[in-house]
Parts: structure tokens; sequence; C-alpha cells
């Protein structure tokens, strides 16, 4: 049986697809674009979705919504730090820089798929079996080096 | 019939996708973890890990709230939202490529993936953790950009050549 939570999610996920399919948004291209042609057009959506996030975590948080720790200001929730933030380096530098090579970000991605982009059903094929890889294999030596520094 | 050819601007994208966040984890209950309301890696890694779990016997991670709850379908959800918008409009088109190409491409979603486990989030969670105030997000946000600023200048690089 699949749980209430798993339709509303897919709902969600179809408005948000149809949103990406007619808009074209990128969490990617917005700093490639600048970068690359000065063209502001994407980066405008990046800093409307923090500027929408951080106004609505708040105002969720005193209507009574469900934020727990809102705001975190700047506490890394978890054991240690170090190791958290080697990870967040290295794996947010990888995905800006394959990112950039693949065509844009996940959700671009994603809507480009579904769209009949060969290139890109590849890979949502390659993402999904990424996820796999990664706890087969990557996850240990994540853990093997956790050890290792205590 | 005529379909009208609806447009919806980036910005406009961006704020119902941060609304959406807020109001998925607010108030439809898609947490823990905070911040989750939408995240390509997450919720793709969720549903890969269902099923991995359920067939295959493994035993993967995956976001309390899918394995409480039953998994996030959002990206499934996205796929389909995708194809009902681009087949309304007319943007439905079969783009076929080289082989070398799709292979690329391929190992460039992998790797991303294998990545933004390492890191836990895509750049649209990235962006609504940097909101909540994480230091770790606020860390991997600069590094996404600065990544995507590095393998810009190597296109621009590799173009002038």
């Amino acid at each position: 049986m699949i749980a209430e939570f798993s339709i509303l999610t897919f709902f969600i996920g179809i408005f948000l697809g149809y949103v990406g399919q007619r808009s074209g948004m990128c969490f990617i291209g917005g700093v490639r674009d600048l970068y690359l042609i000065r063209d502001k057009y994407l980066i405008k959506g990046l800093i409307g979705c923090f500027i929408v996030a951080l106004i609505g975590y708040r105002i969720a948080q005193l209507i009574g919504g469900d934020v727990p720790g809102f705001p975190l200001l700047l506490k890394a929730p978890g054991t240690g730090l170090i190791f958290p933030i080697v990870l967040s380096i290295v794996g947010g530098l990888s995905i800006g820089f394959f990112s950039v090579f693949a065509g844009g970000c996940p959700y671009r991605m994603h809507v480009m798929a579904s769209e009949g982009n060969v290139k890109a059903i590849a890979y949502v094929l390659g993402f999904a079996i990424g996820a796999l890889y990664f706890y087969a294999v990557v996850v240990k030596y994540i853990d093997l080096l956790i050890g290792l520094t205590g | 019939m005529t379909v009208r050819k609806s447009r919806i601007s980036a910005l406009a994208a961006g704020v119902i996708i941060g609304a959406i966040a807020v109001i998925g984890q607010g108030f439809l209950g898609v947490l823990p973890p905070p911040a989750y309301g939408v995240c390509m890696v997450g919720h793709a890694r969720d549903i890969v890990t269902t099923l991995s779990n359920t067939y295959l016997k493994t035993e993967y991670a995956m976001a309390l709230v899918s394995a409480v709850k039953g998994p996030s379908l959002m990206v499934i959800g996205i796929l389909v939202g995708g194809v009902v918008g681009a087949k309304i409009h007319g943007d439905f088109k079969f783009a076929r490529a080289k082989f070398k190409d799709v292979l690329r491409t391929f190992m460039l979603g992998f790797l991303i993936m294998t990545f933004g486990l390492s890191w836990g989030a895509c750049p649209i969670r990235t962006t609504l953790y940097v909101a909540y105030g994480n230091l770790t997000a606020i860390v991997a946000f600069i590094s996404i950009y600065t990544g995507v600023v590095l393998g810009s200048a190597l296109l621009r690089r590799r173009a002038t050549v």
C-alpha cells in the first residue's frame, strides 16, 4: 500500500515539475550565466527562493508550523564539526563543478529528462545508480575516515 | 485547439519552490530532517534505498521522514509534472544524442549524486538550509558556487582555445 505521505509528495512533485518545465529554473544556471554572459535572469530565482525560505520559516514558526531549531544561527547539528565541513566543501565543489558540464542542477536535469532529452534521461539513471553506489561503497570509506579522525 | 504558451519567470519559480519547501516542512510534515521540503538528492535517495531495502534486502539509510511515513515520491512527481507541462505546451520531443554524450551525462549524474550524498543535499536544499541558518550549509553553498565558477571558467577557456 502506498503511504499518504508518498501520495502527497508525489502531487507536490507534479506541481514543481510543471513549474520547472514552464520556467526553465536552474539553481546552477544562475551563477553560470552571470559569470559567462552577465545574464541575471536565473539568479533571480535562486535569490527569490532564499528570501522566501528565510521569511517563510520565520512566519511558519510564528503561526505554529513545524520548524524545529529555527534559526540555527550558524550552529551545525550533529557531533563534530571538522569532518562535516570537509565533506561539505568537497561535496559542494564537486556538485557545482560537475553540474556546469551536465547542463544544469539536478532539478533542471530532471525536468529536461521529462521533456524527452535523452542525455538528461541518462543523467537521471546515473543519479539513481549513484545513490546505490554511495551506500554500497562510498559510505564505508566515509565511516572509516570518521573513525580515523575521531 | 490552440494552447496558450504560458511561461513562468525564474523569479516566480524560485519563490514558488521556496514557499512549497516551507509549507511542506511547516504544515505538511516533510521532516525530519529540517529544510527537507524540496531536495532532489535526498528524495531521490529515499526512493532508491526503499527499493533496494525492499527487493535486495539491503539496509541502506534514508531520511527519517521517509523511513517512518513511506518514501517521498517528489522526484517521480517532478518527472511526471515535467512531462505534463511539456505535452500540454508542445515542448515534448525526444532529443537524440551521441552515445559518447549520453555516457558522459550518465557519469555526471552518477558523480553529482555521489558527491551530493557526501554533503547531504542538492543545490535547492542547500539554499533552504542556508536560510535555516546551518553553518555547514553556508560552507557547502559557497563551495557549490565556487565549483560553478571554476567549471564555467574552464568552459570559457575551452571555448576560447
